[in-house]
């Protein structure tokens, strides 16, 4: 008896703790959402073509779901859906997987948000099919949805089953691949010699996308070999460890283009411990802090820069566009700039983006 | 009937407790909770993990435990897709991927029981051994679109699809192989102790093996809904979460580490307080990091719990 009154009091308490943490952290997600006075009336901050973004009719709720929130990339997307939440005055709630592998749970969370009653959705789904469901039941409600950054949902599967995407927002992720290529066939110059490519975990669309454009780039450079792909998982240390295999088997090795900076600071440690440092060209892509820092230093070559703020932010600007029935005739289908960062314009373009990513003003 | 019913009562009482505290704190949290969307959402969310936590059962009840399902999940669920590619009638593909999922489970069984090896260790390995074997035959990629009729078999009508309804059939068919026959004393009696049972007359390698084969057998099944649910077979499904709730919701519901005890309906209401913690703070928009804290929390609660029955 004594023992069952212990054993409920630990149950209550447990429940009272969790209570009170889910209030606190909902109260934190609320009070970052400051209304500033509405933009709006203005020509679109980031994508011209979208043209002049009207004020928002009414408070619109918008539900996010990112594919994660642990690591920069996906964080400098919440600043972008934020910060044009805060400026057009209007709502958002940004969901994620717990990690970005975890496809079952992104869905179980999409469908969660159902029950919610949003105005419009914006999805990063993990892969091509993870949510589909989701968003069929989603079409079917009538909720709109803006495909944002990553996965895509592409024709075949929308009209199979029965998902309506208002419209696609990404990044090309082939080309973050082909201009590391680009840049690593300009540094090696005439000579050219061995590359390899450190991929990210397979099954994304990601991961093989920027597999197939260093693979479809490279063969364009007949000075180029290509000696191989490998897995490095996302992962630094796995990168590291792959990267210290290859350069015992291919002495001769010239060039190492990593599909994220992560990775690439991991080839880097391996590069370093054979004595090859300054001997071998190393690529990465997402321009993360990290991966520009390391630019500076000297120990990362280049690394892809694109503009997963802007991509956010223009997708807040396409859904008020559509909810105030201005859609039509705006481009469906947006790719992102993206440019290669080195040591030779690295300073200035930091610069020039230090305002929306919080990373970069960390740097200095 | 009457005094089992009340002997369920008894044994379940704390997790029934927890269940309805649960719901009754995120009922007054948010409005989007006590919804009939929202509470069909948790039951067909938690068809998976029920299904997965009932192999586990079996395999906690003779003191092992089983890391590979997660990736049994995913590579029979490519067995299958690749079939159902192939033209071959279904529910013949279907059976060949239990099979599959059988064949995996008996290897590791016959490890730990040829070679006296953990079951840890053993089943660890083949988490990635199948894995690997899961994206080789996908090309890494998911493999999209599923028979119209398998649909209607696994997903059927949409809002509750049948996935919970197959859930409990399994849970209660393990129930009763559990409490009414011979074989469910003889798996725990081996996680009681494994050399009293032998000396007992009990056959301990054979159950032994057949509880990861079980396993395995569950674990394609649960694929099963896993791809009717996403209408692809994923490479990477079952990466984490899966295997990670399928352990932690037997131990919630009373199972324990050391083997010796095997109760499928307190696996069943650990899933479903996972489930409902998931689904109340996401109705709270509270973010995925407190997520995971809070369910780190019941985790440890439940534990917690646990060894306090033990000392008694």
């Amino acid at each position: 008896m004594n023992l069952n009154r212990v054993r409920i009091l630990v149950l209550v308490t447990c429940m009272v703790v969790i209570a009170a943490g889910s209030l606190i952290a909902a109260g934190a997600q609320e009070s970052s959402a400051a209304v500033e006075s509405p933009r709006g009336g203005q020509v679109s901050r980031y994508n011209p073509d979208y043209g002049v973004i009207p004020v928002p009719s009414k408070k619109w709720r918008i539900g996010i779901m990112e594919k994660s929130l642990i690591n920069d990339f996906w964080l400098d997307v919440k600043n972008g859906y934020e910060q044009a939440a805060a400026d057009y005055g209007i709502e958002v709630e940004i969901f994620a997987a717990p990690t970005e592998s975890d496809i079952r749970a992104q869905a179980n969370t999409l469908e969660d948000m159902l029950g919610k009653n949003y105005d419009l959705l914006c999805v990063s789904p993990i892969t091509d099919s993870n949510l589909l469901t989701p968003l069929a039941k989603a079409t079917k409600m009538g909720i709109p949805i803006i495909n944002a950054i990553d996965a895509h949902i592409d024709e075949e599967n929308q009209q199979k089953h029965g998902i309506d995407i208002l419209s696609l927002i990404t990044v090309d992720f082939k080309e973050n691949t082909r201009m590391s290529v680009r840049y690593i066939a300009e540094e090696l110059g005439s000579e050219g010699g061995e590359c390899i490519h450190i991929m990210g975990l397979p099954g994304g669309r990601c991961a093989e996308e920027r597999k197939l454009g260093y693979e479809e780039e490279i063969a364009q450079y007949p000075n180029l070999t290509n000696v191989g792909v490998y897995n490095g998982e996302w992962d630094r240390k796995k990168a590291m460890d792959v990267a210290a295999d290859i350069l015992q088997s291919h002495p001769n090795l010239k060039a190492i283009s990593a599909a994220n900076d992560n990775m690439a600071m991991g080839a880097y440690q391996a590069v370093k411990n054979a004595g090859r440092e300054g001997d071998v060209v190393i690529t990465g892509v997402d321009a993360t802090p990290d991966g520009i820092s390391s630019v500076m230093n000297g120990e990362l070559d280049a690394t892809t820069a694109f503009f997963q703020y802007q991509l956010a932010y223009m997708s807040i600007e396409a859904a008020i566009l559509y909810l105030e029935g201005q859609f039509d005739g705006k481009p469906t289908v947006v790719f992102g700039p993206q440019e290669n960062w080195s040591a030779a314009n690295l300073e200035s373009k930091v610069a020039d983006y230090k305002e929306m990513y919080a990373g970069l003003q960390a740097l200095e | 009937m009457g005094n089992m019913f009340a002997r369920s009562i008894q044994r379940y009482r704390g997790v029934i407790a927890t269940l309805v505290l649960i719901n009754i704190i995120f009922s007054f949290a948010s409005e989007y909770y006590m919804t009939m969307y929202n509470i069909m959402n948790i039951l067909d969310h938690s068809a998976i993990s029920i299904i997965l936590s009932v192999g586990m059962v079996f395999v906690l009840a003779t003191g092992g435990i089983d890391l590979s399902i997660g990736s049994t999940l995913a590579f029979t669920g490519i067995v299958a897709a690749q079939l159902f590619k192939m033209q071959v009638f279904w529910p013949a593909a279907l059976v060949l991927a239990v099979l599959v999922g059988m064949g995996i489970g008996f290897t590791n069984g016959w490890f730990i029981t040829h070679y006296r090896l953990q079951p840890f260790i053993v089943t660890l390995a083949m988490l990635s051994i199948v894995r690997g074997a899961a994206l080789i035959l996908s090309k890494g990629s998911p493999i999209v679109g599923m028979p119209e009729s398998f649909l209607q078999v696994f997903s059927g009508p949409r809002i509750l699809g049948n996935g919970i309804f197959i859930a409990l059939l399994v849970a209660a068919g393990a129930a009763f192989i559990i409490e009414k026959t011979a074989y469910g004393r003889y798996i725990r009696a081996i996680g009681g102790g494994e050399e009293a049972a032998y000396v007992c007359g009990i056959r301990t390698n054979r159950i032994t093996r057949s509880v990861y084969i079980i396993a395995g057998a569950l674990a394609t099944v649960s694929s099963f809904l896993f791809m009717a649910g996403m209408n692809a077979a994923e490479p990477i499904a079952g990466l984490t979460t899966e295997w990670m709730e399928a352990i932690a919701a037997p131990i919630i519901g009373g199972n324990s580490l050391d083997g010796g005890r095997a109760y499928i309906l307190g696996a069943v209401i650990g899933v479903l307080i996972l489930s409902c913690i998931r689904s109340g703070l996401n109705m709270m928009g509270v973010g995925q990091h407190y997520q995971q804290i809070a369910i780190g929390a019941v985790i440890i609660c439940a534990v917690l719990i646990d060894s306090l029955r033990k000392d008694k």
